[in-house]
């Protein structure tokens, strides 16, 4: 996890794309440290996919097909990281050995770059298509005009924006600025965020070989490569196909066979940290184990739905005012606690880089539970703000794992 | 490492656990006392000016950051969804704003009020949650 920064999603209820904003980064440091390409591109689709899991309860079904080219042609710009100088103005297409214009905005996502003022005019077919992609916007998430609003603030605002309101310019600049920080190649959390922002409107990834593969219920990438019977959506929300008539069973009865057996999922868990030059694991949990501490009772059911209390439906729970506490992380690093011989794993959350929230002392960083002192001691000793969480009380809060291969 | 050297170059340890450190919030730097004892990640403006980070007492803190700490206010319930921050809606419950720090590579939100003092979000889900 060395260069993965430790992010904050602040008010904003992306904890799926933070923890697979995280992978991802993940993924591409390690290629740089073995010396492969970083595979951006690819990336991005896990990015996307990640993003998707909480877009997709109030998905619309038209923008899981493209029906807009246009938006996609930006998205996938913003996807390729890839642009031509200004005197490049022509669209590579794949495979052929002369440049060309391609002037069929659903063609230009088969180019190998995409000129600066090609992009300029993509993003004024945008323009032209916002009440779509505020549609997009609003399907984004749960509480998605304010997502974005903070999203504007947190990066961009301060510096250029007024905040009060969201036009349709912003939205266009936004996009700009986004592109130049994917450019950059530096910030994972706009990148995955604006990615989220904008991707429900182009729900359709072309399939790669060479995509990387989830396993788990982060994923929702389409055309993963290696399972043909897998090649279209892959839905968080198991409710989702009966309202969309999408269908993928392969991806539901993984989900439902990591709830039977919480052994199946630590297996997982295991398996990843078992091997060399390990990646993170995403996890879906209910967090309140992490402010109330590791000894509170378990007050929670879960389903791929999300944590329920006990004795109580998931709808039935929301009825009464219950909290919706489902969350996602992903673990960086197991050990066995040096005082009391218990498996643990470290979490890297998205609420910043501080250990204040957390309970326990400074006192005894290994004590069972001990999750504000465990999490100093990585503050002071690694610079990054992550606890130590016992594996018994992670199985029970967890609903599934997201494991990349 | 590169958080490690930042850490070492940007704060210093006192007698106490108390250190001051810089963040970049909204893209200026600004000092905040940093109390692991207290739990406590608040701007440096909320001390008095002659008082001295090592012999800092909380009596030595005046502003609205630490006035929302010492004297809690009663907040309604907030409704967290999709793995918010929950110190940052409590900071919105406040009527305050949320605003962004880096610290090295690393994010870390504030809440921000009227007199312009800050207290990190994780405080504010300490003292609240």
């Amino acid at each position: 996890m060395n260069g993965v920064p430790n992010l904050d999603q602040h008010g904003m209820t992306y904890c799926h794309s933070y923890a697979t904003a995280a992978l991802a980064s993940a993924l591409m440091n390690r290629d740089v440290v073995q010396g492969k390409d970083p595979l951006h591109s690819k990336t991005s689709e896990v990015v996307v996919s990640g993003l998707m899991t909480g877009a997709a309860m109030q998905l619309d079904p038209a923008y899981r097909t493209c029906e807009k080219p246009e938006i996609c042609d930006a998205i996938e710009f913003l996807k390729k990281k890839k642009a031509c100088t200004a005197d490049q103005s022509l669209f590579y297409k794949t495979g052929e050995s002369n440049p060309r214009w391609i002037d069929d905005p659903a063609q230009s996502i088969t180019g190998d770059c995409v000129p600066w003022e090609r992009k300029v005019t993509v993003l004024s077919e945008l323009q032209q298509n916002i009440g779509d992609t505020m549609i997009a916007l609003e399907s984004s998430s749960w509480n998605p005009k304010k997502d974005a609003q903070l999203f504007f603030e947190k990066n961009f605002a301060y510096d250029e924006y007024p905040l009060s309101d969201q036009t349709k310019d912003k939205i266009i600049e936004f996009a700009l600025n986004f592109s130049k920080f994917v450019d950059q190649g530096k910030n994972y959390e706009a990148y995955a965020v604006k990615t989220a922002t904008l991707a429900p409107a182009c729900f359709q990834f072309k399939s790669s070989e060479e995509t990387p593969v989830f396993k788990g219920n982060m994923p929702l990438i389409s055309g993963t490569g290696k399972n043909p019977s897998c090649r279209h959506l892959s839905i968080w929300n198991s409710g989702f196909d009966k309202k969309t008539g999408v269908k993928n069973s392969c991806f539901r009865e993984a989900v439902r066979s990591d709830l039977k057996d919480q052994n199946y999922l630590l297996k997982n868990i295991n398996d990843v940290f078992d091997q060399p030059n390990t990646l993170p694991v995403g996890v879906a949990y209910c967090w309140t184990f992490l402010l109330d501490g590791a000894d509170t009772p378990n007050m929670w059911e879960k389903t791929v739905g999300g944590c329920f209390r006990k004795g109580k439906s998931l709808d039935q729970d929301k009825e009464d005012g219950g909290k919706e506490v489902d969350h996602k992380s992903v673990l960086i690093g197991r050990r066995v606690n040096p005082t009391n011989g218990r498996c643990e794993f470290l979490l890297r959350n998205s609420w910043g880089n501080e250990c204040t929230p957390y309970p326990g002392t400074t006192d005894n960083p290994d004590e069972f539970g001990n999750y504000y002192g465990s999490c100093q001691h990585e503050l002071s000793t690694n610079g990054h703000a992550d606890p130590w969480v016992d594996a018994d009380t992670l199985l029970n809060n967890i609903i599934s794992v997201d494991v990349l291969e | 490492m590169l958080s490690f050297v930042f850490f070492l170059l940007f704060s210093w340890s006192q007698a106490s656990d108390i250190q001051w450190r810089s963040y970049l919030v909204v893209g200026k730097s600004v000092n905040f006392i940093v109390w692991p004892e207290k739990r406590l990640i608040i701007s440096s403006n909320c001390k008095k000016a002659d008082k001295k980070y090592e012999s800092l007492r909380t009596k030595d803190l005046h502003c609205t950051a630490w006035d929302m700490i010492h004297k809690k206010r009663k907040i309604p319930d907030v409704k967290i969804e999709g793995g918010q921050n929950p110190g940052a809606l409590i900071c919105e419950a406040l009527k305050a704003k949320v605003v962004m720090g880096k610290d090295g590579i690393n994010n870390l939100s504030f809440c921000q009020f009227d007199d312009q003092s800050l207290i990190s979000t994780g405080s504010l889900s300490h003292y609240y949650f």
